[in-house]
């Protein structure tokens, strides 16, 4: 069975790391690692939020989450519509959704804005991933 | 409250799972976790940041962008455009718009092509494509017009395995 999980020192750095099933965490490569603690190239992809939203049939209409992050930055939003919304087909080029930031301290609110007269609901997930 | 830390053998493996706030991780279910080391690929981020292209004309390819080091496979990007002022638009989005006037601009009579954004990826790198799909559409949006637009990427450790 290969060793897994290595929580202590690894080189000079002290961390957390896990590997992918049959790979050795002490030798694994980038891609072979399911989880690192480790700042340096990537980060693990932590989700601050996600749920879903029921826009109303208002055009301009909008959704706000805010979540907390280093000041000033925008952290990666990534959403789909439900395909079960009954769509015309001018709808569906009508509606969809943009999305904005705005910052307060460590505090960045997310703001989904709908375009088009239609009802539909989103699914969003927020992470932690800096876009900026 | 809830025991949310699995660190070391469970049945006949060795493990590290975390569960939900509130919910056991001892009894969990696989949608109830938020770490499970079992599962054969995570979210772990391999790479963010963003790109710039200029497109005066379809099909229109990028240059590469190269990933932080080659991996053992064709990892997930995920894009978003800028759309400034602090604000994006998720992909895939359409659109080279020409909204004309008059009655060019209604509906039924407003005519655009359809374009697609589309990522292909390598082992190391990746590049955008826009492209048509299919023919003219009215009224279609979001529109993508010919210029300059930054698009930000996120690059996810996902596609070296298959799971179920």
């Amino acid at each position: 069975m290969a060793n897994r999980v290595l929580l202590g020192k690894k080189g000079t750095e002290y961390g957390l790391w896990i590997s992918k099933p049959g790979v050795d965490v002490t030798t694994a490569n980038t891609d072979q690692l399911l989880f690192s603690s480790s700042n340096s190239v990537f980060k693990y992809g932590q989700v601050l939020a996600a749920n879903s939203h029921t826009f109303p049939t208002t055009a301009g209409s909008t959704h706000s989450v805010t979540v907390t992050m280093p000041a000033n930055k925008e952290p990666y939003v990534f959403w789909y519509t439900d395909s079960n919304t009954t769509y015309t087909p001018l709808s569906l080029y009508e509606a969809y959704v943009d999305v904005s930031y705005s910052f307060s301290g460590s505090n960045t609110t997310v703001e989904f804005y709908k375009y088009g007269s239609f009802t539909f609901d989103i699914y969003y997930i927020i992470f932690s991933a800096e876009l900026n | 409250m809830a025991n949310r830390v699995l660190l070391g053998e469970d049945g006949s493996d060795y493990v590290l799972k975390v569960s939900k706030p509130g919910v056991n991780v001892l009894t969990a279910d696989d949608e109830e976790l938020i770490f499970d080391s079992t599962k054969p690929e995570g979210s772990m981020i391999l790479a963010s940041g963003s790109t710039s292209i200029t497109f005066s004309s379809i099909p229109y390819t990028s240059s590469w962008v190269n990933f932080p080091e080659t991996y053992s496979f064709e990892p997930v990007v995920l894009l978003s455009r800028d759309l400034g002022s602090n604000s994006i638009r998720n992909m895939p989005e359409t659109e080279l718009g020409n909204e004309g006037s008059g009655d060019a601009k209604t509906p039924t009579f407003r005519f655009t092509t359809n374009l697609r954004v589309s990522v292909e990826t390598q082992t190391s790198r990746f590049r955008i494509h826009i492209g048509q799909v299919g023919g003219n559409t009215a009224g279609a949006r979001p529109r993508l017009l010919t210029g300059t637009h930054t698009f930000y990427y996120l690059v996810l450790n996902i596609g070296g395995a298959t799971s179920s």
